[in-house]
């Protein structure tokens, strides 16, 4: 058996293609090579795996849709948020304490630089999290929808009624705010153009009624 | 929050809004393991040559997540999530295998709905332990053979691509592919007795 024989016998049991056997048949391998192009083939599905990550969250559509990429248009407003925290009697500590028992890998430092440095990298789920904790509405807690336009398509589609109606479903069906749902959908719509999809308005809006509607429960 | 048991993965949204309040955010949730599940989806569509659906069937999980609702009683949310992604990845293995009337499912994937929860994590665990002893054991190898390895084993760039780049024939690539493979097996195992020890 040549280099290039064994080479295929790697690559079909790293795959474990069901092809593996037709590959083995009349290859005369015996059981003591076998078990060496095993041991290569499991190094070699491993090195592949660990080639194979989750893409960069701001390209991860997924990530959008849960609100967790940082968007212009829903930023924590820090003096809000200190102010907020202070009238709810809470320590940093002690917010970073209840995200964390909401799964947020949060720490103390985290929260005292929301406060006294930038909080441009709170994503608004986050932002969503802290209003709940806070009693708070995001509104409160955010500086607002900048009015800097977002280039060309995704400013047509944010100020298009059917997207507006989208962001008002998707806040039903999720429990969250306007601002908050409105940053998720344009955040979806930002990371399907980052991976280099480019349909148009139609198409897009299409792709998000199908979105919001599965998350939607059933009709009464 | 203390969880004490072992919750399925629901597709219909039966738990729903009962157990809002006391189950963590999801987002924080994928936040945290969302390279596991991307993980899982693509060893688990590999085989069928299906990689490129593997953000699908992220998503579906997680859309089917947003719509039951998190139930309260999870021993471990990677193993929880990673199990909830491996599903929808198998269904869509198993719908495009009924489309081509292809191979039973069962042939090329061990089906593990019924397994146990603290297998998976361990298991999850344990890949995550020799993920990254593959990472460092990288350091081994040379420039060129480090080409081989990311680009044509771990990126599947083709092998022509790669001999042109390195100025070799495709066999020779074949061979340095193998040598490659023995180097990393080689630097792992040192690895792992040492991690044992």
């Amino acid at each position: 058996m040549n280099d290039e024989e064994r080479e295929r016998v790697v690559d079909a049991l790293s795959k474990r293609k069901h092809r593996t056997g037709e590959v083995l048949r009349g290859s005369g391998i015996g059981a003591d090579e076998l078990a060496e192009l095993s041991a290569l083939a499991d190094t070699s599905e491993l090195l592949w795996l660990s080639q194979h990550e989750a893409p960069p969250l701001e390209a991860d559509p997924v990530a959008a849709m849960l609100g967790l990429v940082p968007d212009q248009q829903c930023t924590l407003d820090s003096k809000a948020f200190a102010r907020a925290r202070k009238k709810a009697g809470l320590k940093p500590s002690g917010i970073a304490s209840r995200l964390r028992q909401r799964g947020w890998q949060t720490s103390d430092a985290d929260v005292f630089r929301w406060e006294t440095r930038t909080a441009h990298d709170v994503p608004p789920a986050l932002i969503q999290a802290l209003a709940e904790i806070l009693g708070r509405t995001v509104e409160q807690l955010s500086l607002g929808t900048s009015d800097t336009p977002e280039p060309g398509l995704l400013e047509e589609l944010r100020r298009s009624p059917k997207f507006k109606e989208l962001v008002a479903r998707w806040a039903r069906a999720r429990h969250v705010s306007l601002p908050v749902a409105s940053a998720t959908l344009q955040g979806r719509l930002v990371a399907t153009v980052h991976r280099g999809n480019a349909p148009d308005t139609a198409q897009m809006l299409d792709s998000l009624d199908a979105l919001v509607a599965a998350v939607e429960p059933p009709p009464e | 929050m203390e969880r004490t048991g072992e919750a399925e993965v629901e597709d219909e949204p039966s738990v729903a809004h009962a157990c809002r309040g006391a189950a963590p955010d999801l987002a924080a949730l994928y936040a945290q393991h969302r390279g596991a599940m991307y993980r899982v989806a693509y060893s688990t569509l590999r085989p069928s040559g299906m990689v490129a659906s593997a953000e699908d069937a992220v998503s579906a999980a997680v859309v089917s997540l947003m719509k039951s609702g998190l139930p309260t009683n999870v021993v471990n949310w990677e193993a929880f999530l990673v199990k909830a992604v491996k599903r929808k990845a198998q269904d869509i293995v198993k719908s495009a295998a009924v489309r081509r009337a292809g191979p039973s499912l069962d042939d090329l994937h061990g089906r593990t709905a019924d397994s146990d929860v603290g297998e998976e994590v361990a298991e999850r665990v344990d890949l995550e332990q020799q993920i990254s002893r593959m990472r460092a054991s990288l350091d081994v190898l040379n420039e060129r053979q480090r080409l081989v390895a990311v680009e044509h084993i771990g990126l599947e760039r083709p092998r022509a691509e790669i001999a042109a780049q390195l100025g070799v024939t495709p066999a020779r690539v074949s061979q340095m592919k193998l040598e490659v493979l023995k180097l990393l097996r080689d630097a792992m195992d040192g690895r792992r007795t040492n991690d044992e020890r």
